[in-house]
């Protein structure tokens, strides 16, 4: 076959036809892989993926572990983006202090993937340790957006939403702690989604900031995206934070369509400053669609939407100020030696960290500091109380909430490296979802000035299928989600 | 010995909970002795990505700690992160209880009846172990992260001590309650138990009592250690204040070290230097909620207490407070002696003597547990019962507790085999007392002249004619009897 196919669901079809092997389907995603000009790639696993996609063939031969048919995703080339553990493949999280580092462990949802067949093809770039939200904080390399190159692809997620619109893989996971999935999703024109805190093992996963960290899927399409989901959910006994729910059913309600639905619409999400008209009328457009569809929208405030922003960069770097302590050159990754242990401690962290980093373990440091904790990290848990309070009570009013996903389309690149706090405003409409805990799903709704415009569907804890069916009924309705970059076209 | 000052002890000990597997992780606990870096995996080396899961078997412990302690438990506690940077801390931040422990508000009673109260005991994890060298004039330091992850408890009492003995005896009595709970064997010699003590003085001048700021002696492992660096440090915040040294305008707290080689503390850190740990709660767990059933369930399953079973071995069985606290030291000590009580009702101070006696004198002297003793409680009981129905001496009984030490004999069999069933043939003792009479004319000579004690010196020569196969008692007798009769 020569042309990459456009979904999992086509994908798995051919290959169930033995129209094409799992081996040359693989060998297409590594070619694309290698002529990627985007800096999507931090490292392609050829080999790796060689090899599964040739146990995938033996087991579409009938010679598989066990017998039995193979699952929907086996012998589908996925990107995985850098901070989540691969076992014999290098995983850096984006930063020089882990450079050449080689887990010896897999995180749980790549042994998950591993069992279904799905064959990575590679590591995709991001913001260092996930901090960030243009991609332009990783340590190897700022990531361009396929739409433009001149443009952000987002972040932190940069290089999986690249992969995913770019072509160069059917799906990739990403890591979202306060919208690094579907912020880019949103900037690359691909579905995106982070699912309710604890329905997705963190083992294996590098921490940022733990209590916000969730594992999610980029995919050209909603029903993809829940597909990955049933194959990564459901309780793994590493990780102690997770709840004890199933995650198969999550397709069951993507074909109900949205009549009868109430759809909660946010009214502070469209006031924020530095909304672009574009943004905004790309995402009044799709509101109008669901309505067209029999949804009822409601407007619903969520008065505490401005704190958001506050509580998450408290939280946020006090949790990553304690899990990038383990960095420290004695174990694993980067060592610079001194004369003595603290001169050791700091030249190592010193050059193996980027600026961003530093400045949220500063931030963080600060935040926990004996005569600040009270004022800071204190006050910021109360608040994150009520905001998760004042969700609870929207959603016993309405099934989902609809909002824009980010307040502009992909910006220049350069255009906010210097200015953290435009850069953190960035991420307004998703960290409030992050935390609160709850499920949230970018779907492309349009584009504005060229570039792609992403539409968030916001469900109650524990509610994907009702997210996924809001997104899939408005999917079905309109072409957006199938508009890619030009240079893909070809 | 006295001194011109009070003082004022507190103690933090730290102790390793008897679990099969760390804290958070699936590798084994029993790290002493094993080759470095051995017992790891991703979470207790802080791998990146590696996440904690609590050890259920660890917490019940840590309850039934508190327990055994006295100590309420809450029905709300978590985990939080105590962050600090150290090579032997693998993600550079301990796992640890800071402002909601498992247990609170407990006490001790000590043998003077005193109670020391604990203020609290919290679960942490243990940190890995550094061994320093130097290789070709370059000082290197190894980690071995064998250690790292084990289950600690910290148990921090109240400052009620006011002597280095009642130190002692508190954390000697607390590894007793410890070990018979099955919490913790406390191996002090394999590090698993450790020592923080605060120490300060309290003395009156001009009229005012004074009370300067405390210093915190850190890690000692033995009880040497402990007696030793609390009188050291004690001794020289005296002399500092006499000499008008800094401990006269110091506020807060110094931690000093010991050196058991030099025999004196040295300055670890200074008031200035006071850590900000930035404790904050642990995001990959979850709060740790107690259910009142399990509480209840591990409070009725608690063993009785030493001090408990100590008071009924001198209620129950006439025991002294001296042979009864030997007993109850060691929960397999006790529970053997009550087994052999429990063979032979009637004489429970007898099998007390001989098991405080010549038992744990030999346990002593071979370093045996009592898990090594070869032979039953029963058998013990069984040779009391010929000693005290008259079938064998004294001397004999010893010789036979030698061979069931040396070889697990029954006892009745040892006596068949050796013949040192007691003679009770009269006409054969006599025999032998006349002979004796007849060598110690002068010792008769004494007796009939009004010194009794002098037929004493003539026991042992009958005994030892008769192989010791005699009642003592019945030589003295047949001795008087016959001198009498040779009056007559
Ligand atoms: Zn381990």
């Amino acid at each position: 076959m020569s042309a990459f196919p456009r979904s999992i669901r086509e994908a798995a079809a051919v290959l169930r036809r033995r129209e094409t092997s799992a081996l040359e389907l693989a060998e297409l995603a590594i070619a694309r892989a290698r002529a990627d000009e985007h800096n999507a790639r931090l490292h392609i696993a050829e080999d790796h993926a060689r090899a599964q996609a040739r146990s995938v063939d033996e087991w579409f031969a009938g010679r598989g572990p066990g017998g039995g048919s193979p699952p929907t995703l086996a012998g589908i080339p996925w990107a995985c983006k850098d901070i989540i553990g691969t076992k014999g493949v290098v995983t850096t999280a984006g930063s020089r202090i882990l450079e050449g580092y080689v887990p010896p462990y897999s995180a749980t949802v790549v042994e998950r993937l591993d069992a279904t067949g799905a064959v990575m093809i590679g590591k995709t770039n991001l913001d260092e340790f996930a901090m960030g939200s243009s991609t332009e904080n990783s340590a190897f390399g700022a990531v361009k957006n396929p739409w433009r190159a001149d443009r952000v692809p987002g972040g932190s997620s940069g290089g999986s939403a690249v992969a995913v619109a770019a072509g160069e893989a059917l799906f990739a996971l990403g890591t979202d702690t306060g919208g690094s999935i579907r912020q880019p999703a949103a900037l690359c024109g691909v579905v995106g989604m982070k699912p309710t805190y604890g329905r997705v093992p963190r083992w294996g996963v590098v921490a940022f900031a733990s209590s916000l960290d969730q594992v999610g899927p980029f995919t050209n399409t909603v029903e993809d995206a829940a597909i990955v989901c049933e194959t990564i959910f459901g309780k793994d006994e590493r990780d102690a934070t997770m709840v004890d729910l199933p995650g198969d059913q999550l397709r069951r309600e993507l074909d109900k369509g949205v009549k009868g639905l109430r759809l909660g619409v946010p009214k502070e999400y469209f006031s924020v400053k530095g909304m672009e008209r574009g943004v905004e009328k790309a995402v009044r457009d799709a509101l109008g669609v669901l309505e067209r569809e029999g949804a009822t929208l409601v407007e619903v405030s969520l008065s505490l939407t401005d704190h958001g922003l506050a509580v998450y960069y408290i939280i946020q770097p006090a949790e990553a100020s304690a899990n990038l302590a383990r960095y420290d050159g004695v174990r694993y990754g980067l060592r610079v030696d001194g004369p003595d242990l603290l001169e050791t401690y700091r030249r190592t962290r010193g050059k193996g960290f980027g600026p961003e980093v530093k400045r949220r373990m500063i931030l963080g440091t600060y935040a926990l500091s004996a005569g600040y904790y009270d004022a800071y990290y204190v006050k910021a848990q109360k608040v994150r109380t009520l905001i998760k309070a004042e969700y609870d009570r929207v959603f016993e009013t309405v099934d989902a909430l609809v909002t824009p996903t980010s307040p502009t389309v992909a910006f220049a690149l350069g255009a906010k490296v210097n200015d953290p706090l435009a850069m953190y405003l960035n991420d307004v409409f998703t960290l409030p979802v992050n935390i609160a805990g709850l499920p949230g799903i970018s779907v492309p709704c349009g584009l504005s000035e060229g570039l792609p415009v992403g539409l968030q569907v916001i469900a109650n804890s524990y509610q994907e299928s009702s997210m996924f069916r809001v997104a899939a009924a408005y999917e079905r309705a309109t072409p957006h989600h199938l508009a890619r970059p030009e240079q893909v076209a070809a | 010995m006295t001194t011109p000052y009070e003082l004022v002890i507190g103690i933090e000990t730290h102790v390793e909970l008897a679990t099969a597997s760390k804290m958070f992780c699936g590798c084994k606990a029993r790290w002493f002795g094993a080759p470095p870096n051995t017992l790891v995996c991703p979470v207790c080396l802080g791998l990146p990505g590696a996440l904690p899961v609590p050890n259920r078997k660890a917490i019940e412990l840590a309850i039934t700690a508190g327990l055994a302690l006295h100590c309420e438990t809450p029905e709300h506690t978590k985990f939080d992160r105590k962050n600090y940077l150290y090579p032997d801390l693998p993600k550079g931040y301990q796992i640890s209880q800071y402002d909601l422990p498992l247990s609170v508000n407990g006490w001790l009673e000590l043998a003077s009846g005193k109670r020391v109260r604990i203020r609290r005991a919290h679960l942490e994890e243990d940190t890995g172990t550094l061994k320093h060298g130097e290789d070709a004039g370059r000082r290197y330091t190894l980690v071995d992260f064998n250690r790292s992850g084990v289950p600690l408890l910290e148990i921090v009492s109240e400052p009620d001590m006011s002597s280095i003995e009642e130190a002692e005896t508190y954390v000697r009595e607390l590894r007793d309650i410890l070990r018979a709970a099955h919490v913790s064997e406390m191996r002090l010699e394999e590090g698993a138990g450790r020592f923080d003590v605060n120490v300060s003085i309290r003395f009156s001048e001009d009229g005012t009592t004074v009370w300067p700021p405390q210093s915190e002696i850190k890690n000692l492992n033995s009880y040497q250690a402990l007696r030793e660096a609390t009188a050291f440090e004690a001794a020289r915040l005296w002399d500092d204040w006499r000499a008008g040294g800094e401990l006269r305008t110091r506020k807060g707290k110094i931690t000093v070290g010991w050196s058991p080689d030099r025999r004196r503390t040295y300055l670890q850190r200074s008031k200035e230097e006071v850590e900000d740990y930035r404790y904050f709660p642990e995001p990959d767990l979850v709060s740790l909620e107690p259910s009142r059933e399990t509480v209840e369930s591990l409070r009725a399953g608690l063993p009785e207490m030493p001090s408990e079973r100590k008071a009924r071995f001198v209620s129950k069985y006439g025991l002294s407070e001296y042979d009864a606290r030997i007993l109850v030291t060691e929960t397999a000590l006790a529970d053997f002696y009550e087994a052999a009580v429990a063979a032979l009702p009637a004489h429970p101070k007898p099998i007390a003597n001989w098991m405080t006696g010549e038992l744990l004198r030999r346990m002593r002297e071979e370093n045996v547990d009592p898990s090594g003793i070869r032979f039953a409680p029963d058998a013990l009981a069984a040779l009391v019962r010929l000693v005290e129905s008259g079938k064998v001496s004294g001397a004999s009984a010893k010789a036979i507790l030698v061979e069931m030490w040396q070889t697990g004999g029954d006892p009745e069999a040892i006596v068949n085999t050796k013949g040192l069933l007691q003679v009770s043939d009269e006409s054969a003792i006599a025999a032998a007392v006349d002979a004796v009479l007849a060598e110690n004319p002068k010792a008769v000579a004494d007796y009939r002249a009004g010194k009794p004690r002098a037929l004493g010196a003539l026991v042992g020569p009958v005994m030892k004619l008769m192989g010791g196969k005699v009642d003592p008692a019945v030589v003295n007798r047949l001795l008087a009897e016959r001198i009498a009769a040779s009056v007559s």
